[in-house]
């Protein structure tokens, strides 16, 4: 199960994400595909959820989508923005 | 024989002690003025030019009280733009031949927004320019590795308080200029990052920029020769 990180804040400009990290204070940009994927996150779900969603949404095979995912999450989870759980 | 000069830079204000020398030689880039018994103290008696102006400078923006970036800004028309970007990137010169353009100068170091308005306040502080870059603009360089120069020397003038229209991100390449659109999120995040004071407080910094950002136009700005990429920038945003 994937979950945002509460205490990020997130401001949207032009369909694109603008995350402040609450460990860092650092800031990082989400591209419109990736702002996607943090909006579907607005309720907490497993990355395989997302993936079909995003697929059916891009209308793209949601094999795809996953593996571009995932490096995503990566650096989400780095970051702190999001959480497994 | 030790003299004194009074001096205001955005929040901070000196006291400097030298010779009658050296006082008008930087009076004629900071100009004078009367300070309060706070004012920093600062003897620059047999200090080189550039290291005192690095000083006041510095200082200035460390004591600043409102939010700063590190950006060259001028005002073209009415609309206040911000040229985001590191050291040795081509801020100040950018910013002079924009006002060889005939755009009204902020500064060419620090973009100051008001944290309650978000009001850009003018920081327009004398410039510094390598010999290339004087020569890009049209200006007879000195001999040392910055010259200094007046906004009036180069024609200008300073802006007073505008509100932030534009954020400009220089892009140094070969050939001709070109103005590409930005995501206004990629142009936060540059005013974010480049910030000498974010850090301070970061959430109230975050909202302030993204706030301003919500309403201003974004732009990469590819620059060769400085003087085509102002004409371009300035045809574009002030048409």
């Amino acid at each position: 199960m994937l979950r945002r990180n509460p205490d990020v804040l997130v401001q949207i400009l032009d369909d694109e994400a603008l995350l402040l990290l609450p460990t860092s204070d650092g800031v990082l940009h989400l591209n419109r595909t990736a702002t996607a994927f943090w909006e579907l996150l607005e309720e907490p779900q497993p990355l395989e959820d997302v993936a079909r969603q995003l697929a059916k949404e891009f209308q793209v095979p949601a094999d795809a989508v996953l593996a571009d995912l995932r490096p995503l999450v990566e650096n989400l989870v780095q970051h702190e923005a999001i959480r497994r759980t | 024989m030790t003299s004194q000069l009074g001096v205001r830079l955005l929040d901070s204000e000196f006291l400097l002690r030298g010779t009658a020398g050296e006082l008008a030689e930087l009076s004629a880039l900071t100009g004078r003025c009367d300070v309060g018994a706070d004012a920093i103290d600062v003897d620059v008696t047999g200090d080189a030019l550039d290291q005192t102006l690095a000083l006041l400078n510095m200082t200035a923006v460390a004591q600043c009280r409102s939010f700063a970036v590190h950006a060259a800004a001028v005002l073209v028309g009415a609309t206040a733009v911000a040229l985001p970007a590191e050291s040795g990137s081509g801020k100040s010169t950018m910013a002079a031949a924009l006002v060889r353009e005939g755009c009204q100068y902020l500064s060419d170091e620090a973009l100051v927004l008001d944290w309650d308005t978000g009001d850009v306040r003018p920081y327009p502080k004398w410039f510094s320019l390598s010999p290339w870059s004087a020569e890009q603009v049209g200006l007879t360089p000195g001999h040392g590795a910055e010259s200094f120069f007046t906004v009036e020397q180069l024609g200008g003038a300073p802006a007073g308080a505008a509100r932030l229209g534009a954020v400009v991100m220089l892009d140094r390449r070969t050939g001709p200029p070109s103005l590409e659109a930005l995501s206004r999120a990629e142009a936060a995040r540059l005013l974010l990052m480049m910030s000498f004071n974010h850090y301070q407080q970061p959430r109230r910094a975050f909202a302030l920029v993204t706030q301003v950002v919500a309403g201003c136009q974004a732009w990469r700005l590819g620059v060769d020769d400085p003087r085509a990429a102002a004409r371009l920038l300035v045809e574009r945003i002030g048409s």
